[in-house]
């Protein structure tokens, strides 16, 4: 069997040490190549954390992580950020640039790419997430979607194997983040991009292949979002399975599994 | 804060703006050191007809300029006054001792005050035409020689361009602090020295502190897009050298000519 392309094994972290109480505590979780995971959890369970261990911001003070089989550690970890990318919860304070494309240069002129390779890869990650209108536009000045729109693009650019995104999409409307989910979908099958996506909207979770609820520092179920979302009534539901709950309730006679929307549509029309 | 015009960038589509920055810096700089060579008034005539040209071909209006030597006022008009007091020679006009206004002090006066005036307005011309990041590359493509002589060139612009870039976050932030304190009930600009200084310290503490998580954010985001302070860093933004920028110098060397031959050769004032 293939190795995971992303392997935790056993991590603890605490922001102090002088407290007792972990930040994560005793965590293992392995990525598939091409894998699509959703992590959730609380506010303060400890996503951001991880994520930023994941792409050694943060050291984990026991146990360790190892990508596409490499151990993460100071010698390994500039040439695997090359392969593992992370978008930020807040984009406000990461962009470099003046313009929207010299800031998404910023990771390619870092890797000391030609120009002409820029070009077109700047070009392509503005494509990717509809902003290429906005190229020449202060970052600083764009509206809250539109600047994590452009941060996404300055880690797509990178070409990373995996992309962690971190509630990298809450700022974005409807329209825009359906649209952004299906091209890192078309990323995910065509180029096998590995996406570890932390978020809060269950609808994206039940998108995902599989998906990990954080609860204090630890993992607290792990599985098939289908399976999940049965087992875990006080998770806020995706909206098929509010529908699929209520209709129980009535005594509608649902099928007593989770449906995806499109499953629950079909049934509905039954 | 609108007030100051030295050192901020108007935008606009004008010749001048067009021109390469480091034509512009060049210039600029060529312009203030060949000050010098004028020394009567057919020199200084020809100086000021050059200026004013200048500044036509900014597209910006002349009242803009003059806004700009407002707050250096009292600075030149002091420099002038001691040099209209000190120099000697022609007819001497008032006598009191060491305190002498003579034709040569009066004259000397007046053309410090033109030469002062007209460094502020060039130098006006190059900010206000010239973005602050090309600013930046332009003087980091002049500076690059001294990387031989492993000045970190590239670091310091790099850091240059980032300062400008948070510069108006910092003037949005200190805006929306002094407004939070107002609403408190903090009043800015009244009562006595000490009661004012007091009401500073609660905005610059918040700013401070906004401040180095903003620096840690962006340091961050800067290690995770791969940047590494010792690393070889190829760039995107290019700079393009174009016919006008060499007429631009061949200007130059026109002017120096044409000084050289209205200059007042032996021995003249000063
Ligand atoms: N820089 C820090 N220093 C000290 N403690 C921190 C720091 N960052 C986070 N923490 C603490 O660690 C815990 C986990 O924080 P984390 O940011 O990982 O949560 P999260 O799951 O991402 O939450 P959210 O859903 O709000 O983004 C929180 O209790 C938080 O207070
Ligand atoms: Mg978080």
């Amino acid at each position: 069997m293939k190795e995971p392309i992303v392997q935790m094994d056993n991590i603890v972290f605490r922001y102090d040490r002088r407290i007792q109480q972990e930040t994560i505590s005793n965590v293992s979780l392995a990525v598939e190549e091409g894998e699509g995971l959703a992590i959730v959890g609380d506010n303060g369970s400890g996503k951001s954390t991880l994520a930023q261990m994941l792409v050694g911001l943060l050291t984990p003070q026991q146990g360790s992580i190892r990508i596409l089989g490499k151990v993460l550690n100071d010698n390994t970890k500039w040439e695997l950020r090359r392969q593992i990318g992370l978008v930020f919860q807040n984009p406000d304070n990461q962009f470099v640039g003046t313009t929207v494309q010299d800031d998404i240069a910023f990771g390619l002129e870092n890797l000391n790419m030609p120009l002409q390779e820029m070009r077109k890869r700047v070009e392509q990650a503005l494509e990717m997430v509809d902003m290429l209108e906005y190229r020449f536009h202060d970052p600083s000045r764009l509206s809250g979607g539109q600047k994590q729109r452009v941060a996404i693009a300055g880690i797509l650019a990178l070409n990373p194997s995996i992309l962690v995104l971190d509630e990298a999409l809450v700022m974005l409307d409807p329209k825009s983040r359906r649209l952004l989910l299906s091209t890192l979908h078309d990323l995910k099958r065509n180029n096998g991009l590995t996406i570890i996506s932390i978020t809060h909207d269950m609808d994206e979770a039940a998108a995902a292949d599989r998906m990990v609820v954080l609860k204090k520092g630890r993992v607290e179920m792990e599985g098939y979002p289908s399976d999940v979302f049965v087992k875990k009534q006080e998770l806020e539901a995706p909206f098929a399975e509010r529908i699929r709950r209520i209709l129980a309730q009535h005594g509608c006679g649902v099928p007593n599994k989770y449906m995806t929307e499109q499953e629950m549509v079909q049934w509905l029309w039954k | 804060m609108n007030k100051l015009i030295l050192g901020r960038y108007l935008p606009g589509d004008s010749w001048l703006h067009d021109l390469d920055p480091r034509a512009k810096l060049v210039a600029g700089v060529y312009f203030i050191l060949i000050l010098f060579i004028a020394n009567n008034w057919q020199t200084y005539a020809l100086l000021w007809l050059f200026t004013l040209l200048v500044m036509k071909l900014s597209n910006i209006p002349y009242r803009v300029y003059i806004r700009g030597v407002r707050p250096l006022i009292w600075l030149i008009l002091f420099t002038v006054f001691l040099q209209i007091l000190f120099t000697a020679g022609g007819t001497i006009y008032i006598d009191w001792g060491i305190i002498t206004i003579s034709e040569f002090g009066l004259i000397n006066g007046v053309y410090i005050f033109f030469r002062f005036v007209m460094i502020v307005f060039i130098s006006t011309v190059v900010t206000l035409t010239t973005k602050p990041i090309d600013l930046t590359d332009g003087i980091n493509a002049l500076l690059r020689p001294l990387k031989k002589f492993k000045v970190p060139v590239d670091e310091w612009s790099l850091m240059l361009s980032i300062s400008l870039r948070f510069i108006p976050n910092l003037l949005d932030e200190t805006q929306k602090v002094m407004d939070a304190q107002r609403a408190r009930g903090s009043e800015f600009g009244e009562g006595s020295l000490v009661k004012q200084m007091k009401t500073l310290v609660p905005i610059f503490l918040p700013l401070f502190v906004s401040s180095l998580n903003r620096a840690e954010e962006l340091a961050n985001g800067m290690e995770v897009r791969g940047y590494q302070a010792s690393g070889t860093r190829s760039t995107f933004r290019q700079l393009k050298w174009k016919f006008q920028d060499t007429i631009c110098l061949m200007a130059m060397i026109g002017l120096t000519i044409a000084l050289v031959i209205l200059r007042t050769s032996g021995v003249a004032f000063h």
